[in-house]
């Protein structure tokens, strides 16, 4: 069976094609490029311009045929209201029109599934670094939890608004990580961990203030959260004694956060993974292939139940698919 | 701290390994932040010097407001590390599993004297928290995620903590925790508005 996945819970518009082997056929990313931040409207109407050219594209790349689709997939949330139901549309629509289920996939523990099936990791625990998201999630007593987070913005939207008011295009994180590579003067910013949380408000305020050469303010930017990031990740580390770190999300495509991670899970022998770029970001793929596990477990869902969850908490969902181990 | 002969380690947690040792005859522990090769170096001995340091001014400040904690013999501040007393005890977690009887109202009452002096523990598990059998004692270790500015919120989190430590792992949980309350609502009076909190903690699904 082949499953059509539809990524489309912010900036991204990505169709995917997945076997149930687990191959994927076909991975389509299309970006929404806002002038300044994500106007949640805006996206929608890209997506939507998008979404049947970006299918027959995936069809095309897959070699596919629209009727050996078997299973439709959608993100259900988390994400911006307006997107969710555009791609929700879509899905619905490809599920009544070429008669086959549907099901509508949280797409943090997407980001999760796609590294499992992708990377080494079987029982990671997964830092989750996106514009929207930043969260420390492992399984445990049958779900996905969410063991750290942040306290306010995500680190992603922290570096595309300190990026704006330096007058950096969307999204900033990239040309930080470049400008960084130039610094070199550690400055002193708010190093902000509570327990398993962080918080990002407070070095984004003190960063933008900042009187310094650029170089050395993205450098200090970087140096200071993506520790915090990855000492929440330790702690997770040691509190479910778990030894696989899974890296997904926009921002883990950061070769310092990467490398960061890297030394942290080698210094206490344990390992970390990360998916290949177009599977790390937000994409089609990591939909389709949860919608068949969700699919393979009963959990497809009909058109009249199948709203969108814009608020849709990693925890909320049930994870029949994997087995269920006691406690940690 | 000079003559101090270290043995053994006991635990390798997130950011500290604590190692049994000797000093003039006495049974120590010796708390040392370790250094984060991910950290860049500056960062990492500024927050290993100040973690320290604070941990060991909550130690000192809980055993003032009359609660077990190891006494602090010393803070090596050069080697970012503090030394205690060596508690002679088991887990809590641990005599419950065994069936072992414990004064929970005891430890609830403890637990509220913490708060109503202003602090909180920041990881209030069952493992955290030591018992001796022979001689009926209790000892609360592990201070690194505690604070000084106690508000509602992380005083719910530490009953939060203990409960889900409590009820996830034990027989006859709920009755367990109540004891717990018991003496914890006996030795601090603004319990009302933290018991609505661990409701409030609970629904929003996380600090596991």
């Amino acid at each position: 069976m082949i499953v059509l996945g539809i990524e489309g819970t912010a900036h991204t518009l990505g169709i995917g094609l997945v076997d149930d082997s687990g191959n994927v056929l076909a991975n389509v990313l299309k970006n929404y490029q806002p002038s300044e931040g994500i106007h949640p409207r805006e996206a929608a109407n890209h997506h939507a311009k998008h979404l049947v050219p970006a299918i027959e594209e995936a069809f095309e790349e897959g070699d596919v045929r629209k009727e050996d689709i078997g299973l439709i997939a959608f993100s259900r949330g988390p994400g911006l209201g307006p997107c969710l139901r555009t791609v929700a549309t879509a899905a619905r629509a490809l599920s009544l029109s070429l008669g086959v289920p549907l099901t509508g996939v949280n797409h943090c523990v997407a980001h999760l599934e796609i590294g499992r099936l992708t990377t080494e990791a079987d029982d990671p625990v997964l830092l989750y670094t996106s514009g929207g998201n930043t969260q420390v999630i492992a399984f445990s007593r049958g779900r996905y939890r969410v063991f750290g987070e942040t306290l306010d913005i995500g680190i992603g939207n922290m570096l595309d608004k300190f990026g704006r008011g330096k007058g950096m295009p969307f999204p900033a994180g990239p040309i930080i990580e470049e400008i960084a590579a130039d610094g070199s003067s550690l400055l002193e910013l708010p190093y902000s961990v509570k327990g398993m949380d962080v918080s990002f408000s407070g070095v984004l305020t003190a960063a933008s203030k900042m009187d310094a050469p650029l170089e050395d303010i993205c450098y200090s930017l970087q140096e200071t959260t993506f520790a915090m990031l990855t000492e929440v990740t330790e702690r997770a580390l040691a509190h479910t004694k778990k030894d696989e770190v899974l890296l997904g999300g926009g921002v883990a495509c950061n070769q310092r956060l990467r490398e960061m991670v890297d030394i942290m899970t080698r210094e206490r022998g344990a390992a970390s993974y990360a998916p290949l770029k177009s599977l790390c970001v937000d994409n089609g793929a990591m939909i389709a292939w949860n919608g068949l596990l969700m699919y393979d477990a009963g959990l497809d869902i009909s058109v009249e139940n199948s709203g969108i969850l814009q608020g849709y908490r990693t925890d909320e969902v049930d994870v029949l698919w994997r087995q269920q181990k006691d406690l940690f | 701290m000079q003559n101090t002969t270290l043995k053994e380690v006991l635990t390798k947690g997130a950011e500290a390994e604590i190692i049994k040792g000797e000093w003039k005859g006495r049974d120590i522990v010796l708390k040392r932040r370790v250094v984060k090769g991910y950290r860049h170096p500056e960062l990492d001995s500024i927050l290993r010097k100040e973690r320290t340091r604070k941990e060991a001014r909550l130690i000192k400040e809980a055993r003032k407001a009359g609660i077990p904690v190891p006494i602090l013999y010393d803070i090596m501040e050069e080697k970012d590390s503090i030394v205690m007393e060596y508690f002679p005890g088991e887990r809590v977690m641990d005599c419950i599993e065994n069936g072992i009887d414990l004064d929970l109202e005891l430890i609830g009452k403890y637990i509220g004297k913490l708060h109503d002096s202003g602090i909180t523990h920041g990881d209030l598990t069952t493992s955290n928290i030591l018992y001796h059998p022979e001689d009926g004692t209790y000892c609360f270790i592990d201070f690194s995620l505690g604070d000084f500015d106690a508000d509602t919120e992380k005083m719910g989190v530490d009953l939060h903590l203990l409960r889900e430590a409590i009820i996830s792992v034990h027989e006859d949980p709920f009755k367990k925790f109540d004891r717990v309350l018991e003496g914890y609502k006996e030795s601090f009076s603004d319990f009302t508005q933290v018991l609505n909190k661990i409701k409030d903690i609970e629904s929003r699904g996380r600090y596991m």
